[in-house]
């Protein structure tokens, strides 16, 4: 068996606030998820963040702790009883260079498991042609989802100002992998 | 076909000045597995990228990094004529330390994003503490980093090189291409 299976792409064609994927399986197909993103907000600044969230679930269930660098002092931040994983870096914006996309990966391991709460790595990028400091930006995030259920569904939109107030732009992409133990 | 596939492997029986890859596939995605350590016995040496072979200043760079006790990062990096991912071991340090890079290019083939991509690297070394034998740094050091090469062609080769000497023997690069179906 393949360790790597692709469950999904989305590939946009227009604007779009979000991308959802639903129907993961959870019978044990898989142990794990990734998640690549090359994607590049509407928002009129330097760059985004994105917000993920499991299952439907928008209840204050979600932590999230970040590292990042946007100048000569990289800063540490976290938040909790959000109803999203937030802060995901790796979604640039329009002022950075024109036709730059962020870089965001993300991991969720034992996704599917009933006994422990989800808890997810990422580490997302925002490159620009400018050495101005925040004007690019890079982070890495770890988030937890404090619930048992076996997470079947997903959610990704900009959450700058609010969960899906700006829009993902045309020519995003995003993939969703399974992998699987031996 | 598997969604994850090697393209390609280069295992360094001798210092090597350069490596490149020049047959990329048509994947969606890749990721570059490297183990790098320089050749020169004094001179820490930095690994550099030239994405599709280009020396025209149009590559951009940025990253944040801990060594030990403290951290930094910098994003001032403008108009090279290539990528800077940072530093390798150098001869003063451990004899057999080798350090780690991932690199992951989302959509490398799209022409009509510029090429982007990240990265983590590592270097953890017993002997040679910060700011010694020479050079800005020691062998300890923990890194992301990222890039933008500001070109619309599609990403079809890259060509690996060194600050200054070689890749020493026994530093390998391992090419994957990651697809969707």
């Amino acid at each position: 068996m393949a360790v790597w299976t692709h469950i999904a792409h989305d590939s946009l064609s227009l604007p779009a606030s979000s991308v959802t994927w639903s129907s993961i399986p959870t019978d044990g197909t898989y142990d794990h998820l990734c998640i690549k993103v090359s994607a590049r907000s509407d928002y009129s600044g330097y760059y985004d963040h994105m917000a993920i969230r499991f299952n439907g679930d928008s209840s204050s269930l979600y932590s999230s702790t970040m590292v990042e660098a946007y100048n000569l002092v990289p800063v540490s931040g976290r938040n909790t009883s959000a109803g999203q994983a937030q802060n995901l870096y790796g979604l640039t914006a329009a002022s950075v260079l024109a036709n730059t996309f962020g870089v965001c990966e993300i991991w969720i391991p034992h996704y599917a498991n009933t006994a422990n709460f989800k808890s997810l790595i990422q580490r997302g990028s925002n490159p620009n042609n400018s050495g101005t400091d925040t004007q690019w930006i890079m982070a890495m995030n770890a988030s937890l989802y404090e619930s048992t259920s076996a997470i079947s569904s997903i959610y990704l939109a900009p959450a700058r100002a609010g969960v899906a107030v700006d829009d993902f732009i045309a020519l995003s992409t995003f993939d969703l992998y399974g992998i699987t133990g031996a | 076909m598997a969604v994850i596939e090697a393209i390609a492997t280069t295992y360094l029986e001798l210092d090597a000045a350069t490596v490149t890859f020049s047959s990329l596939g048509t994947y969606d995605h890749l990721q570059v597995r490297a183990s790098l350590r320089g050749s020169s016995a004094t001179v820490t040496t930095h690994f550099h990228m030239r994405p599709n072979g280009d020396t025209t200043g149009l590559n951009f760079f940025d990253w944040m990094e801990g060594y030990g006790s403290t951290d930094w990062s910098d994003g001032r990096f403008t108009s090279y004529p290539y990528q800077n991912l940072y530093e390798m071991p150098m001869g003063a340090h451990d004899a057999s330390a080798y350090a780690t890079w991932v690199i992951d290019f989302p959509d490398y083939r799209s022409t009509t994003k510029t090429t982007t991509f990240n990265y983590i690297r590592g270097m953890q070394g017993i002997t040679g503490a910060y700011g010694t034998p020479t050079g800005s740094s020691g062998p300890s050091q923990v890194m992301m980093g990222q890039g933008v090469y500001n070109s619309a062609l599609a990403l079809t080769s890259f060509e690996l090189l060194c600050s200054t000497g070689s890749f020493a023997r026994g530093s390998t690069f391992t090419v994957y291409g990651i697809q969707d179906s």
